[in-house]
């Protein structure tokens, strides 16, 4: 038995061991990274599957951006539609038929020519029922394309897509759809390789692990090399892409960091080159100290608060377009800084495609105006107002957002709601089934075209939870999309959003920014309205 | 003691029957599904993933089924990682929360014993009031502010190790010390409060009277039975430290499995949820045993019964 004496080296001795084993002088891994045109980028949470069809949040995306192409791929400033495996398309001039001339030198990251049948297979496995996909409505305005989904037909030769060689791809549309391009370029669009999903599995068939690192065949700029699960996922460069001679990063290794403290340390010790989000505390200091670092790029979306509309209070009109003109957004934005927020003027973001809703300003403040609504809808000074609760899911920033607008409507209209938040699960499952009364929510674009956030709201939308319905305003949403010229169209997104504002099924608070830290040596890098960066635009300035 | 041990193993199958019974049902009346989400799905889509999930079917039968399943120690697929089994994420992840495990609790031993120790023998001596104010601190200090602690001095303003990550050997420093640290709080306390109820004891006095070196009297007389109290904490510690902690997994973003018992939960990922308590209770029946007979063979007073 070691003396006391003995035991206390001992201890001496492992602390010393422990600290040698870190000490030297070491190279960060962004250091190495910049030397090597490795990027390293946190994505936060990691991904069910790598199969594009099966995704679930828009970080995962990145992954797939860098191991598959769809035929359409984004500009990394404004993501218009570039060529991706289309080389060039055709539109009829009814604007209902796109033919895509497919590249002769595409591959697969195994050598195999990536074709148009190779498409016409993915799409008509992401719309077979069997398989799940959460976004069949990628595809809807494609003819047939719904009721295929939908099970009311098996058989896929009623679907629009076809491959007429294979070089070329036809996509018929049941009706106008100006924003094809943008959504080809999207994961629910992406091709999977048919002989290795088949080799896992029946094509139908989810989560058979045809994804893992040793099998997965993909057509992108990178290819899958490794996944550690809770750690890292790592691509290398895809020589057979075929572009591989323009792609500059040679490896980007996707960390799988949740805890956003976590993130902000491994960026500062020298891990990370982009984060996927920044504390709140954090703004103000990279704002003051080292702007450089700070990226906080608006974001295509809305951040607002829901009313179930078929119920008292709030089946009334006047109580919604009280409780919104009681509340004044600067101030409410004002608790954050450094976020690069903005308020809401409207429900669509502004600035998409060159559309900004200029119409009468229905979202400004007014106290006086709200009380005088209230008492009209038979709440003076709101007495007899019944109890509300306004919910939203357990986060502190949710939290801290609620209690300043429970502040001004106590303020403003002498109401006092009840604060209550719920665990996440709950909370959706619950506005799901419409057991609310006033919800947090927010709404991302799937697509830069304001029809994405305005048909939403369409009274059978799977997305609208209001119970608010309006025929006139479904048959805009509807001949918006018929309309093929694009001032003319915008002038219908008005009209939509002058009834949207009147009738407030929602009240908008403001337009969410994305805020993110970036190292300097990351370049072809460019904050963008939905965060998607193409990887084979981008690499490392080795200082 | 073998007819203890088995008597004792034996009550596990009841005990292990009664949680997963348990745990089973709970899960499934809280609110909220595995596919609940934001953008909520659509309804025919979510009838073919429940199908694919079995979900469809009776709750009894599925229990019935997952019973079956479990005799043959498949504990199905997990509903978030969908192309991994969670036995393949028990295995996965199991050996990580070990690896942290073990060396915490070497750090916690090799701080905590010889502390309490040394704490004891030279009671209010300067030696006692510096190993009583690291008891303190490590009890009072909650790891989620010593971890980042650790990690903004050693690795963001020195730049020794990564701040998070389990890559290489210098990863395992930090978590080790944060998770040991807490430990060996406790063990010195306890250590120190054993060693100092028995250094009072009669057979002490009787081993100092008849002239025996302080060390011997303090290592081969008092020790044995100081460390009573420490190992019947270790038990159930030893079960916590080995599974993981969700906290030190998160803040240096270690894949073990601490963190997949707690977000299993909020994740709804029933199958993981399951598979996560069933790993624990087994780990606290078998590490309580393992307790029991260590205090038998340390305290002769205590018999096999």
């Amino acid at each position: 038995m070691p003396t006391p004496r003995t035991k206390l080296c001992l201890l001496v001795s492992l602390c010393c061991l422990l600290s040698a084993a870190g000490c030297r002088p070491r190279e960060t891994p962004v250091e190495l990274g910049n030397r090597t045109q490795v990027l390293h980028q946190n994505i936060g949470a990691e991904p069910q599957d790598l199969d594009p069809p099966l995704m679930q949040t828009n970080a995962h995306y990145q992954v797939l951006m860098a191991l598959y192409e769809g035929l359409t791929g984004y500009d990394p400033q404004d993501l218009h539609p570039v060529p991706g495996v289309a080389e060039s398309w055709d539109i009829s001039d009814d604007g209902l038929t796109y033919t895509f001339h497919l590249r002769a030198n595409a591959r697969w990251s195994n050598g195999d020519p990536v074709t148009a049948p190779d498409f016409a297979f993915s799409a008509q496995r992401t719309l077979t029922p069997a398989l799940g996909s959460a976004y069949t409505f990628y595809y809807f305005v494609v003819r047939g394309a719904q009721d295929f989904a939908t099970g009311k037909t098996k058989d896929f030769a009623t679907v629009g897509i076809r491959a007429l060689d294979e070089h070329t791809l036809r996509i018929e549309l049941h009706q106008p759809a100006p924003y094809l391009l943008f959504l080809l370029g999207s994961f629910a669009w992406m091709p999977v390789h048919r002989a290795t999903v088949e080799k896992y599995g029946r094509f139908d068939q989810a989560y058979t692990g045809w994804t893992k690192p040793d099998r997965i065949v993909t057509n992108g700029p990178f290819a899958l090399t490794d996944w550690r699960p809770g750690q890292e996922i790592t691509v290398r460069r895809n020589d057979r892409y075929w572009d591989a001679a323009n792609v500059r990063l040679s490896e980007i290794h996707f960390h799988l960091i949740e805890n956003i403290d976590t993130e902000e340390r491994a960026f500062r010790s020298g891990q990370l080159h982009l984060t996927e989000y920044v504390p709140g505390p954090k703004l103000k200091s990279y704002h003051d100290n080292e702007p450089q670092l700070l990226k906080a790029a608006p974001f295509f979306m809305t951040y607002f608060y829901g009313f179930d509309t078929k119920r008292a209070p709030f089946n009334d009109v006047r109580v919604r377009q009280a409780f919104s003109l009681a509340l004044d957004r600067d101030r409410l934005i004002a608790s954050e800084p450094y976020r690069g927020l903005r308020s809401a003027r409207a429900y669509v973001p502004p600035g998409v495609d060159g559309y900004t809703y200029e119409g009468p300003d229905q979202l400004h403040f007014d106290p006086a105006e709200a009380r005088r609504l209230l008492a009209a809808a038979g709440y003076p000074d709101g007495k007899n107002f019944p109890a509300v609760d306004i919910t939203f899911p357990t986060n502190g920033r949710h939290q801290q957002i609620a209690e300043v607008l429970q502040q001004m409507w106590q303020q403003n209209l002498g109401i006092h709601l009840n604060v209550v938040n719920k665990e996440g699960r709950v909370y959706y499952e619950e506005l799901g089934r419409k057991l609310y009364q006033l919800a947090r929510a927010g709404w991302v674009g799937d697509y830069l075209d304001a029809h994405a956030f305005l048909s939403v709201y369409v009274s059978d939308g799977g997305q609208n939870n209001s119970g608010w319905a309006d025929p006139t305003y479904d048959r805009l949403v509807h001949d918006s999309l018929n309309e093929r010229d694009r001032t003319k169209r915008q002038a219908i997104y008005h009209e939509l959003e002058a009834i949207f504002l009147r009738e407030l099924p929602i009240i908008p608070l403001f337009h969410d920014s994305s805020p993110h830290l970036v190292s300097p040596a990351v370049q072809g890098y460019y904050p963008n309205l939905l965060n998607y960066h193409p990887y084979q635009r981008m690499w490392l300035k080795h200082p | 003691m073998l007819r203890f041990i088995v008597r004792r193993l034996l009550q596990v199958i009841p005990v292990l029957f009664v949680i997963i019974t348990a745990t089973f049902f709970m899960v499934r009346f809280v609110p909220g599904g595995p596919f609940t989400a934001e953008k909520a799905i659509p309804p025919e889509i979510l009838k073919n993933l429940e199908a694919h999930y079995g979900l469809d079917q009776p709750l009894w039968r599925q229990y019935l089924s997952y019973l079956g399943k479990i005799a043959h120690g498949d504990l199905g697929p997990s509903f978030k990682y969908s192309n991994r089994t969670v036995n393949e994420i028990i295995a996965d992840k199991l050996p990580v929360s070990l690896e942290l495990g073990s060396l915490a609790l070497l750090v916690a031993l090799l701080v905590g014993l010889p502390l309490g120790v040394l704490a004891a023998v030279r009671r209010n001596s300067w030696l006692d009031y510096i190993a009583s104010t690291v008891g303190m601190l490590g009890i009072s200090v909650p790891t989620f502010v010593l971890g980042p602690l650790l990690v903004l001095f050693f690795a963001i303003h020195l730049g020794w190790v990564n701040a998070s990550g389990w890559y290489g050997p210098s990863d395992r420093v930090l978590p080790a010390l944060t998770l040991g640290f807490v430990y060996a709080a406790y063990i010195m306390r306890l250590t120190r409060g054993g060693m100092l109820e028995v250094l009072n004891q009669d057979y002490i006095r009787t081993a100092r009277a008849k002239g025996a070196s302080e060390s011997r009297i303090v290592l081969r007389h008092a020790l044995r039975g100081g460390l009573l109290p420490v190992v019947s904490f270790l038990g159930p510690a030893i079960a916590g430290i080995l599974t993981g902690s969700f906290v030190i997994e998160t803040i240096f973003q270690i894949p073990g499995l601490g963190r997949e018992f707690v977000n299993s939960a909020f994740n709804r990922d029933y199958t993981l949820v399951l598979g996560t308590v069933i790993l624990y209770a087994s780990l606290i029946v078998l590490l309580n045993l393992a307790a029991d007979v260590a205090q038998v063979w340390l305290n002769p007073k205590l018999k096999f019964e």
